[in-house]
């Protein structure tokens, strides 16, 4: 940290502030930088441009960019969010676009207004940080792939016996192909133990798989309740995924 | 059976805060392990006129449970062509390549600006300027090298349709 050489006064600051902000002519028209910044570091910039005779104030669908690089898919569910968050603003997000139409006397309001509407769709990252870095369901297909042949496994719809139908993940089919051995479902966390409860209750008592295992793999590494397995132990059989491998080979032998 | 993620669970992986060890080795180990990205290339429009996307999936064999993808986007009518690189686990950037960004970026932790193409890279992510003056796909092949990352796709350049200049 460098010593105080001297007083700052309101003017500095101002000043100082004031040259955060820069515009210049592009082919989109004319592209005014603020201080305004997107999670990843990069400052919103808007463009000024002329129709019908009125100003459009616009992100040029900068900001819906910025999310795509996140990782975050503009959904048209998304886009309705944004829209609405637009709204706020006084602003229009139509086409991945915030736009303003505003006159010349209205422009320092609109181009502030526009460029913290872009921030704040460049902000919806934020509410997806579920990351997925790793993925149990992954490790559990790639555990399946390694011990069968592509064509043992598959997915498939299951209709229980209450009517309702279920993607079951993973379908172990006999060496011939011609009956199933056993359902396969992967438990990550205790979040996901009352849907497949469910799905495996209801498809216990249908007959027509009253012949399948049913196998619920859990993550070892993860901490569970012990009621959370004793819950899926009386649907189905409970496998921790280190002797998953050692399961399947007595399964298909 | 092995799974990579440092004795962690799915879940505890996943919530990690990027400042843990444990995950801030994992990122690192991925970054460094071969990876592989093959198919097409299709720049999609999607829900956004005024950018195209592409999604590839990233194969990595000794990682193999890790979620990676690496994201391309690309400014449809801007001069220069705004576009982007960013290698993602989940929704983690580990790695990521603005060029030709054509607005400043804030260095957070440095509070210093970088105006030009930059990288960034995971946990720091402040910007580090790159000077060349390269083509899409010769920044697809430094950001690959970089990521180690072999290319097997079927590159294509991305659409540029830049309307003529407005005046006000």
């Amino acid at each position: 940290m460098t010593e105080i050489s001297r007083k700052l006064t309101p003017a500095d600051l101002a000043n100082v502030s004031r040259a955060l902000i820069s515009a210049r002519e592009t082919n989109l028209g004319i592209e005014v930088q603020l201080p305004v910044v997107y999670p990843n570091g990069q400052c919103v910039s808007v463009v000024v441009t002329v129709a019908g005779g009125n100003y459009i104030v616009h992100d040029a669908g900068f900001g819906a960019m910025s999310l795509t690089a996140a990782g975050v898919d503009l959904t048209k569910v998304l886009a309705q969010r944004l829209s609405r968050l637009g709204q706020d603003y006084g602003c229009e997000f139509v086409d991945g676009r915030m736009s303003r139409v505003c006159t010349e006397n209205q422009l320092p309001i609109a181009i502030a207004l526009v460029a913290n509407a872009s921030r704040a769709v460049g902000d919806q990252v934020w509410e997806h940080r579920e990351r997925r870095v790793r993925d149990f369901r992954k490790e559990v297909q790639l555990a399946l792939g390694r011990a069968l042949p592509e064509d043992r496994v598959r997915k498939l719809q299951v209709i229980g016996d209450s009517g309702t139908t279920y993607k079951v993940s993973h379908v172990i089919l006999s060496a011939d192909k011609t009956r199933q051995l056993a359902f396969v479902e992967p438990i990550p966390d205790q979040q996901t133990v009352d849907r497949k409860f469910r799905e495996f209750s209801d498809i216990k008592i249908t007959e027509e798989y009253d012949e399948v295992a049913r196998i619920a793999v859990y993550d070892d590494k993860a901490p569970w309740r012990d009621g959370d397995l004793a819950l899926l132990a009386r649907v189905s059989n409970i496998v921790p995924f280190d002797s998953f491998p050692l399961r399947i080979e007595r399964l298909v032998t | 059976m092995p799974t990579d993620s440092g004795g962690l669970s799915e879940r505890e992986f996943n919530m990690a805060s990027p400042d843990d060890e444990q995950f801030q080795h994992q990122m690192r180990r991925y970054l460094q392990a071969d990876k592989r990205i093959a198919g097409r290339c299709v720049w999609k429009r999607k829900q956004h006129p005024d950018y195209r996307e592409v999604v590839k999936i990233v194969e990595c064999s000794e990682l193999p449970e890790f979620n990676g993808e690496l994201r391309m986007t690309a400014h449809l009518s801007r001069v220069p062509q705004k576009f982007g690189f960013v290698l993602l686990l989940g929704t983690q950037r580990v790695l990521s390549l603005d060029v030709d960004p054509g607005r400043t970026h804030f260095n957070v932790k440095t509070l210093v600006g970088v105006s030009s193409t930059h990288w960034q890279e995971f946990p720091e992510y402040e910007a580090i300027e790159d000077g060349r003056d390269l083509n899409h796909q010769e920044w697809l092949v430094e950001f690959c090298k970089r990521s180690n990352i072999r290319l097997d796709i079927l590159y294509r350049t991305p659409p540029h349709e830049p309307p003529q200049l407005i005046l006000l």
